[in-house]
């Protein structure tokens, strides 16, 4: 184990050359390329940085925006919901209202074509019934009932007042005819030729006429006037009457369904 | 067999002896310096590498690690010392599976002036960074009566430092020359790449001894209050130009 000095100042030398040289052709170089890309580094980081912030800035008012925008749709949709909403009621209620009026209408008319119906239902009737009368009687009718039925006609024309009767009897003077559907026979001619000359006067020229085709009954016919006692006349009266009642009820159920 | 490469003459003119020591020194340092500057020559800063100047951080990176974790302060300034330490110690120690290779490491006078070099070193750091007086003012410490044992502590560690390297390279190679003659096949196979793990051992310890001589140099200028950092943090990791 020996120690050569000119080795040992050689080798320090050497040392301290290669010291320098790796100084300068490995440690600098290496550390400023290390030194460069981590300032490359922490510069793209920075770069990365801003940028993400900037980023987050956009995104952020991109999310603003979008919430603006979905609150605007909201706002839209609620609008046109409220809309629609308002427009369909309004149409609901037009169809409702055209619906009443057209059931309205309808009711009613079904109610005029019922109220036509009863009515003529009613005249129907009345018209039966009359003619049925009517026919009953003319079955039943002869000399002695027309002979009755003169009786009426008395009092009827002395039920008359002054005026009428003095207006009769200036007409009767123009001529009189009594018409009967059977012949009289000559006690009741007389007896009707002096009733009547007491009522209307006696120059007044009476005329006794047979008709078989007229009512059973008795008519008298002067210029201008008639009076009569028939059974048709009856039967119409009293159609008339019933017809009139028919019709007032028939208004009052009419205007109880037009105030329903 | 030789048992120091000093042993080993290939010139001699007086007092210079070119002997295989300062060959393959030389052509260490040679290989040293043309890889590194033929990796070096075509660096790059951006996020790609190659494989070389991966492996040449990977490299730098370590070391400045160790000195770092050892020494707890900027390692810049002792990169290029340690480093070339470390690297030149591994290299001489991993070159020796080399057939006809005698590593530089093996002789005495190498582990010598490297440890001298270290000796030198640790007070020029100390007295850079703490001044002549601070620095001379750790032999007188705790007691001016301990300046004696502190210089030989001083000198003993140097030679501790030389002879360690020194017998282990040098024991490495002998017995691996004993044994190829005792058990020629498989063996001394074995025994070099025992040789490689403990060549990189040897230039891992140099290298921490030394930065841990260093580090206890300039240990109390860090240790005091008003102390400011000898670099900002800019200028950390970069070597400037002297």
């Amino acid at each position: 184990m020996q120690i050569d000095w000119f080795t040992v100042v050689a080798q320090i030398v050497n040392f301290l050359l290669l010291v320098w040289l790796l100084k300068r052709f490995l440690y600098r170089p290496v550390l400023n390329a290390m030194a460069a890309r981590r300032q490359k580094i922490a510069a793209a980081l920075e770069e990365a940085q801003a940028k993400t912030q900037q980023a987050e800035v956009a995104a952020q008012a991109c999310r603003e925006r979008q919430a603006a925008l979905e609150a605007q749709r909201e706002a839209w949709l609620a609008e046109a919901r409220q809309d629609v909403a308002a427009r369909r009621e309004e149409w609901l209620s037009a169809a409702w209202r055209e619906v009443e009026v057209q059931r309205a209408d309808w009711l009613a008319a079904w109610r005029r074509e019922q109220a036509e119906g009863q009515r003529a239902l009613q005249r129907e009737a009345v018209h039966r019934l009359i003619e049925a009368l009517r026919h009953a009687l003319r079955e039943l009718a002869d000399a002695d009932l027309e002979r009755r039925m003169l009786e009426p006609l008395l009092t009827r024309l002395r039920a008359l007042d002054t005026g009428e009767r003095t207006a009769l009897a200036q007409a009767a003077l123009g001529g009189c005819t009594v018409t009967t559907a059977f012949p009289l026979d000559t006690a009741l001619q007389q007896y009707w030729r002096t009733v009547l000359h007491s009522l209307l006067g006696t120059e007044t020229p009476f005329g006794f006429h047979h008709d078989p085709n007229a009512a059973c009954g008795i008519t008298l016919e002067m210029p201008g006037h008639r009076l009569a006692w028939t059974l048709d006349s009856y039967l119409d009266g009293f159609g008339e009457a019933l017809t009139q009642v028919l019709n007032a009820q028939a208004a009052v159920v009419a205007n109880d369904h037009a105030r329903s | 067999m030789t048992i120091s490469p000093d042993q080993t003459v290939w010139f001699e003119f007086g007092f210079i002896r070119i002997s295989s020591t300062l060959l393959f020194t030389w052509l260490v340092m040679a290989l040293l310096v043309l890889l590194a500057r033929w990796i070096t020559h075509r660096l790059a800063a951006d996020a790609t590498l190659s494989p070389w100047q991966n492996l040449l951080e990977v490299l730098v990176e370590g070391i400045q690690g160790q000195i770092r974790d050892i020494a707890r302060r900027d390692s810049v300034p002792y990169l290029p010392f340690v480093g070339t330490l470390f690297v030149f110690i591994a290299t001489c120690n991993l070159l020796a599976i080399v057939p006809g290779f005698e590593p530089p490491t093996g002789s005495l006078s190498t582990t010598t002036a490297l440890a001298l070099c270290v000796l030198v070193a640790v007070p020029l750091f100390g007295i850079r960074r703490r001044g002549w007086r601070a620095y001379l003012r750790d032999y007188l410490e705790p007691t001016p009566i301990m300046l004696p044992l502190n210089l030989v502590g001083e000198l003993a560690r140097t030679l501790a430092l030389a002879v360690r390297l020194y017998g282990n390279v040098m024991s490495g190679a002998v017995v691996g020359a004993i044994l190829l003659i005792i058990t020629p096949l498989f063996f001394p196979v074995l025994m070099h790449a025992l040789e490689l793990l403990t060549g990189i051992i040897q230039a891992y310890i140099f290298a921490v001894l030394a930065t841990v001589y260093l580090a206890a140099a300039t240990a109390a200028h860090d240790l005091s209050p008003h102390a400011s950092s000898p670099s900002s943090s800019e200028d950390e990791g970069r070597i400037h130009e002297p």
